[in-house]
């Protein structure tokens, strides 16, 4: 079993002004967490939390100022071979599929070169195959006409199912999940969810899932973490912490949350109540109606 | 629609239109033609906050640009008319408007917040002369403190304060811009205002804030909106009727209430299905892994 282990992680940023007054950030403060096979980890928070510096700092784009991060106990290496097979290791999936796939490569190109990079296979052939193998398992079929495409003639979701394989080529045991559904349309963001569940279950994956949106955070991770300007308020079983928040923060996150059930509860005929016990009453902002 | 809807809104929306939708259709004059809207009809009650529900590509953000004629070739206006009804009781055929007279009548009379409004700001002006600029070309006649005043006054009505004008647009959050840009499409007090996709790039926190001012403020002012997004579980709760659009046709127009509770398309029942409930039971698939196929249905949705 592999752990990635976040210990008394602080990240400062230095914010240049005239001279002599430059300010600091803490945009994370002294976070600790684990991440285990086989477990989904969710990170939920507004912008400007810090989550995505936590993802930064997890791919090693960032170094912490104080504080460890450690793979299986041991601190992260961060230059060369033990670099590379942390890379090997720990993946990510990135929010924007606009973004991060390159129009100019075919969906093939995308997935070849971290299969041929991480030297999963060798020969022409078994590079072929590896890529076939990646397609098949976002369910990108046919294979050879999807290999064929630019991202371009690809839809939303296909986009993310790519950068999902890309992420997989490599066989990591830790996936870093940054926002991958937010820039996708609502009514498929289950649908890559659910696919993202089933290859974490096929492979025994780590998965850190950082989101804004509780919904999914719920009924995706078997553990939610909410951050709050850089900090850690409240953490738990992932049912406990959104049907039971403590913190006031997460009771703000669960108040904006869309939630229909509740709001047209209120409008029904007969003017039921709001169901009780949950924060969604209780936001100051709300306007009758 | 029902008899609770009707209760929770006072006043009876259907006899008094601000605007008329009659037969819209959009083509796409491409290498093989688009049609993007297909005979679409609705009617936007007075004051009333009405959604446009669909899936990337399904032409609601055609049908918007359509209706304030804001399309460009290659995407051409077969046939349908939109129809505005003015507080004055005048009609006016958007189709006949041209040059001046729909320069003059965009804005004042129906606005629009764009999608990613967040980075149509003017990167290198400042707030003010943004807003301004409404002013000067609506209202030539204004003076200038009244203008300053104006845009101070717009600024604060949306939750900004008024010492952000001389900001530039980096200077402000992405919630903040939003806002900014909410203040300018309503400027001029217009009568109807089309918000397409205005809270997509936001978070959760500052989204509801958004909604709630756009609630608050459609309260105070009287306006009637079309808000369109792909967001339904968002539309459920701010709007009074909702259309639920596919393939550039309405498959579904009923009220917030009865969509919800019993919807007649199929496709609006697979759209409520695909949204996790936040406190409810539907989601829980992910973990247990059973309805896998799930996905690859949406997936064809979008793509035909």
């Amino acid at each position: 079993m592999t752990t990635l282990e976040l210990r008394g992680v602080t990240k400062e940023y230095r914010i240049r002004g005239a001279r002599g007054r430059d300010r600091k950030l803490l945009a994370v403060r002294d976070v600790s967490f684990t991440i285990e096979s086989g477990r989904t980890v969710a990170l939920v928070g507004q912008s400007g939390s810090g989550k995505s510096t936590i993802a930064k700092l997890l791919m090693q784009l960032e170094r912490p100022t104080h504080g460890q991060i450690l793979l299986d106990g041991a601190p992260i290496r961060r230059h060369g071979e033990g670099l590379r097979e942390y890379r090997h290791r720990v993946q990510m999936v990135f929010q924007d599929p606009f973004a991060s796939l390159n129009p100019f490569h075919s969906v093939g190109h995308h997935l070849r070169r971290p299969v041929q990079l991480h030297k999963r296979a060798n020969t022409r052939e078994e590079v072929d195959a590896a890529v076939r193998r990646l397609l098949e398992r976002v369910r990108l079929t046919p294979t050879e006409q999807m290999a064929a495409k630019r991202p371009h003639e690809l839809s939303g979701g296909q986009r993310q199912r790519v950068a999902i394989a890309r992420a997989l080529a490599p066989q990591p045991e830790m996936l870093v999940a940054d926002e991958p559904v937010s820039m996708l349309d609502v009514s498929i963001r289950l649908g890559v969810l659910n696919l993202l569940a089933q290859l974490q279950r096929e492979e025994n994956l780590g998965v850190l899932y950082i989101t804004h949106d509780l919904a999914t955070a719920r009924h995706f991770s078997d553990e939610i973490l909410v951050m709050y300007k850089g900090e850690i308020v409240e953490r738990g079983p992932a049912d406990e912490v959104i049907l039971n928040p403590q913190h006031p923060y997460t009771r703000t996150l669960a108040a904006a949350a869309p939630n229909p059930e509740l709001r047209l509860a209120q409008r029904a005929p007969g003017g039921a109540q709001a169901e009780p016990g949950f924060g969604g009453a209780e936001h100051p902002h709300r306007s009758p109606g | 629609m029902s008899v609770a809807v009707q209760r929770s809104i006072p006043r009876p929306r259907s006899a008094d239109p601000v605007l008329t939708i009659q037969d819209f259709s959009v083509d796409y004059l491409g290498a093989v033609t688009t049609h993007a809207v297909r005979d679409v009809s609705l009617t936007l009650g007075r004051s009333e906050i009405l959604g446009l529900a669909g899936e990337s590509g399904c032409g609601k953000s055609t049908l918007a640009y359509g209706i304030t004629r804001l399309l460009k070739p290659p995407a051409l206006i077969t046939s349908g008319h939109a129809l505005f009804h003015s507080r004055e009781g005048d009609t006016i055929d958007l189709s006949t408007l041209g040059g001046e007279d729909l320069r003059a009548f965009r804005g004042d009379k129906i606005s629009m917040v764009f999608q990613g409004a967040m980075n149509s700001l003017n990167p290198v002006i400042n707030v003010q002369a943004q807003i301004e600029d409404i002013f000067t070309t609506h209202r030539p006649e204004m003076s200038r403190k009244d203008r300053v005043r104006n845009c101070g006054d717009l600024l604060e009505r949306v939750g900004v304060d008024r010492s952000r004008l001389k900001s530039y647009p980096h200077e402000l959050s992405g919630g903040m811009r939003q806002r900014v840009m909410i203040a300018m499409a309503m400027a001029l007090g217009p009568q109807v205002m089309i918000m397409d996709e205005p809270t997509t790039a936001l978070d959760v926190v500052v989204q509801r804030e958004i909604l709630d001012e756009v609630t608050r403020l459609r309260g105070e002012l009287g306006f009637a909106v079309l808000f369109i997004t792909h967001d339904l579980p968002l539309l459920l709760e701010i709007s009074d009727r909702i259309a639920v659009m596919k393939a550039g046709e309405i498959v579904e127009l009923n009220s917030a209430y009865d969509l919800y509770t019993a919807p007649r398309s199929d496709y609006t029942k697979r759209l409520l299905a695909s949204f996790p409930s936040l406190t409810g039971e539907r989601g829980d698939f992910i973990r247990t892994g059973v309805a896998d196929d799930r996905l690859t249905e949406t997936e064809q949705e979008v793509q035909e």
